[in-house]
């Protein structure tokens, strides 16, 4: 697994951890005598969907999907990096009341996100996870040539 | 595939087959149903939450070369815990069963911990 991979995954698994703080709030608030903690829903939605599943699938495809041949492997890391950024300060904006502000990073992020992978969709060269745990040359196969 | 993965994409397959009924019978006007937060969290939580969990188990690198998918002993709690606490959702929102929504919460807030703590040590390159 890539270094971004690990921490785009890790980022995820700490909005999952958050996330699931809130929603237990939420689901007890009644018998805890906190009914004013539903106003939190909102921001539970928000951590679980880009923070928690968003984040997610961006770590695992960057790792996962098939990589560029020659050197250029999972592409360039910057622009990746600046994606995760964007992705996690969007979500913490939206939790914290900058709606706009948030909506427009992760956007940004998701575009930057399909703009980079956009080009490893494909039939043929790598995939699957190898023994080692990363991705492993498939046998030429004509079909999917 | 671990038998924990297996379980846990059969028990996600079996949510989500209830929820698509549950969604059905909510077009039906009049007729006895689950409140949406249940439905939500049948699809979210049973379905979509199951089937990570369960290929992470199995996808992601291993943790060691004695231990390949770390402890195995987690994996299974954070299931079982999981839906434990799902099962208690659906029952404390709809009958007014006192405790079982804090029960529910505590349940499913443990299952999501053990599931990531369990994930963490997997999170790694080669």
């Amino acid at each position: 697994m890539p270094s971004l991979s690990i921490w785009s995954v890790r980022a995820a698994l700490v909005w999952l951890a958050v996330g699931a703080l809130t929603g237990a709030l939420i689901l007890a608030r009644v018998p805890l005598g906190h009914p004013e903690w539903g106003a939190w829903i909102p921001a539970h939605a928000e951590i679980m969907l880009m923070g928690w599943m968003v984040q997610l699938a961006f770590g695992v495809a960057h790792w996962i999907l098939p990589r560029q041949p020659g050197k250029e492997g999972r592409g360039f890391v910057a622009p990746v990096v600046l994606v995760v950024v964007m992705l996690n300060a969007g979500v913490a904006l939206v939790v914290f009341g900058q709606v706009a502000a948030g909506r427009v990073l992760e956007s940004c992020a998701a575009a930057g996100f399909a703009l980079q992978g956009l080009p490893r969709i494909r039939a043929a060269g790598w995939g699957a996870t190898g023994k080692d745990g990363d991705l492993v040359r498939l046998k030429k196969r004509p079909e999917l040539v | 595939m671990p038998a924990v993965t297996r379980w846990s994409i059969r028990t996600g397959l079996l949510l989500l087959a209830v929820a698509m009924v549950v969604g059905m019978l909510q077009a039906l006007p009049g007729a006895w149903n689950l409140p949406y937060p249940s439905y939500l969290h049948l699809i979210t939580v049973g379905w979509l939450s199951n089937l990570i969990f369960g290929v992470a188990h199995w996808m992601f690198p291993r943790a060691s070369a004695t231990h390949p998918r770390g402890d195995e002993r987690l994996a299974w709690a954070g299931w079982g815990l999981l839906n434990a606490g799902l099962l208690c959702r659906l029952v404390g929102e709809s009958f007014p069963v006192p405790g079982v929504l804090v029960a529910s919460a505590l349940l499913q807030l443990l299952a999501v911990w053990v599931w990531a703590m369990h994930l963490w040590t997997r999170v790694k390159g080669k």
